[in-house]
């Protein structure tokens, strides 16, 4: 499987990647507390401290450009790295994992679409590389702290109509990072991060009750068995989920269903029209508040400390907002351009072929 | 400017290749396969890009009364022209918004009203004032309604930090971002706002 045209990682990157798994592990002691809320299975609100920062300003621009730099080298390490490897065949399958080999943001090929008298087209799911801690924000060890691996997460993005369900880092930006990144800037504030415990989000495709099916599972992709720490937590998220693929709960992904009433023709004036924005973001701050603790705060805003959210998810200090051990120097290497697969010359084995 | 075919063509190649390495692609019969083979062929056949289509007439009409009903807004010609041409897109999070199906269709790539219903919804700053055509890791893209310009705009403020001569250069740009072409020269442009593109060769916004 591995893609010959394409060049390996740099050592730094592979170091850079291991310790982002091992600090990965050590994010959360009990796997029992990745089911703590159903909405949100394996997300802790890792509290760190920062400022919010000036989209102009040289640190921002030199963190996005350096990320833009370094992405493919990442996906081709994780792909490399032997838990990154099995972690990622579970997520994005053979078919995702070829992609990262070559630097690219995995997706796998669900079906194709051939509706009558219309062009065939390719459905598929896609995982994007996301950063964990916002490049908008200024931590203690500044852009080696945001543009590094432990920082990174590849997440499920694929959208389909109406149906965001499949879009879970939309609700966690939109739910958290957004309100409490809006209006804050030049001030350090205590700002709750939406951390998956896993570095690829969600984690598996479909359910596992047993040990043993993981694994046999994990042995017909062809891959390496993950350590214990690993088979615990995916075991964990799909007992959350009832061990059915994860779905972002409807209430969130239909929030945008019944929205035309307020963008019909009559709001278009500037008053009606700021109105419909006010009634917006008053939903989305009532929302955040749902889940946030008492000193964060939204839209510029603290909460207080009378306040009680109502869903608790765990609350992790991860101190992830240092410099990391192995740091990524900011070369000139960029992505390389993707070169069209070969198709395979022999069909897999049946015990290989996996659906994802 | 005009939409870069050769992008074009490539991108449509490699969704080939990928639906041929696909483990989908291998676990169908051989009847089936000849049937999809025989569909491509006819695609291609009747001048349609494979697996890179245009969308249709009906597909656009359906479309502009979806977004006068649902985002109160009139879609700009240039959109619409660019859409006949390429009905969206998704490669290495890199993402045009194409037509929005019928709710009984499946959707192969973001419906262009729904993701803006999304993205007004959670950014109730941007309601209204832009029109989203595409999104990738690190911007979203969009006609900007007051100055009736195409922009780049940051994912986290929502403010533009590119301004493009014209859609056609925007989804060149983010072509060229798919398809992992760079050229050194864009390593000189700023991310700041710029009121002119720059006069490079190449891409001119690429920063990914």
């Amino acid at each position: 499987m591995s893609n010959p045209s394409s060049k390996p990682p740099n050592a730094e990157m592979r170091a850079a990647v291991d310790e982002a798994l091992k600090e990965l592990e050590k994010l959360i002691s009990d796997p029992a507390s990745i089911g703590a809320c159903p909405e949100l299975p394996g997300i802790v609100l890792d509290r760190i401290v920062g400022r919010a920062l000036d989209r102009t300003s040289e640190e921002y621009e030199q963190t996005t450009k350096a990320y833009g730099k370094m992405r493919g080298e990442y996906l081709k390490a994780f792909a490399l790295h032997p838990v990154g490897r099995s972690l990622s065949l579970l997520a994005v399958g053979a078919d995702g994992v070829r992609l990262m080999e070559s630097g690219h943001s995995p997706s796998s090929v669900m079906n194709v679409t051939k509706p009558t008298n219309q062009p065939v087209r390719l459905k598929r799911q896609y995982y994007n590389c996301h950063h964990i801690i916002p490049k908008s924000v200024a931590v203690t060890g500044g852009r080696a702290a945001i543009n590094h691996p432990r920082n990174f997460v590849l997440v499920n993005t694929t959208r389909r109509g109406r149906d965001q369900s499949q879009n879970p880092h939309h609700f966690w930006h939109a739910l958290f990072l957004h309100p409490q990144t809006h209006r804050t800037l030049d001030q350090s504030n205590p700002i709750y991060i939406p951390r998956p415990v896993f570095p690829l989000y969600p984690p598996i495709t479909q359910g596992f009750r047993s040990v043993e099916g993981l694994r046999k599972h994990l042995s017909a992709l062809g891959a390496t068995p993950l350590p214990e720490i690993w088979e615990r937590r995916i075991l964990e998220f799909s007992k959350a989920m009832g061990h059915k693929p994860y779905l972002v709960p409807k209430q969130f992904h239909e929030i945008t269903q019944g929205f035309g009433e307020l963008f019909k023709k009559e709001n278009r004036d500037p008053e009606a029209n700021q109105a419909v924005r006010d009634k917006l973001a008053a939903k989305a701050e009532g929302l955040a508040a749902e889940w946030l603790p008492g000193d964060a705060c939204i839209n510029g805003k603290t909460l207080g400390p009378s306040h009680q959210p109502k869903h608790r998810l765990p609350i992790v200090e991860s101190g992830l907002t240092t410099e990391p051990a192995n740091q990524i120097s900011e070369n000139k290497k960029r992505q390389e351009k993707r070169v069209r697969p070969r198709a395979p010359t022999q069909k897999p084995q049946p015990s290989q072929s996996i659906k994802v | 400017m005009d939409l870069n075919e050769q992008l074009l063509r490539e991108l449509s190649d490699l969704f080939l290749g990928d639906l041929r390495s696909s483990r989908y692609y291998q676990g169908l019969s051989a009847d089936e396969r000849a049937n999809l083979e025989k569909q491509i062929a006819r695609d291609a056949a009747n001048g349609v890009r494979p697996l890179v289509p245009g969308a249709s007439s009906d597909q656009i009409a359906n479309l502009c009364a979806q977004a006068e009903a649902e985002l109160g807004l009139t879609l700009p010609s240039s959109v619409l022209g660019v859409l006949t041409v390429v009905d969206g897109f998704v490669e290495n999070g890199v993402s045009l918004y194409g037509a929005d199906r019928d709710l009984n269709e499946e959707e192969t790539v973001p419906g262009l009203v729904a993701q803006n219903l999304a993205l007004w919804s959670s950014f109730p700053e941007s309601a209204q004032k832009y029109l989203f055509v595409g999104d990738s890791e690190l911007w979203f893209f969009a006609y900007e309604i007051s100055s009736s310009s195409f922009v780049a705009l940051s994912h986290s403020a929502m403010s533009p930090v590119h301004r493009f001569s014209g859609i056609e250069a925007l989804v060149n740009d983010m072509l060229a971002q798919a398809l992992g072409h760079f050229d050194e020269h864009s390593e000189d442009t700023k991310g700041t706002l710029q009121s002119q593109p720059p006069k490079l060769p190449g891409t001119d916004f690429s920063l990914n």
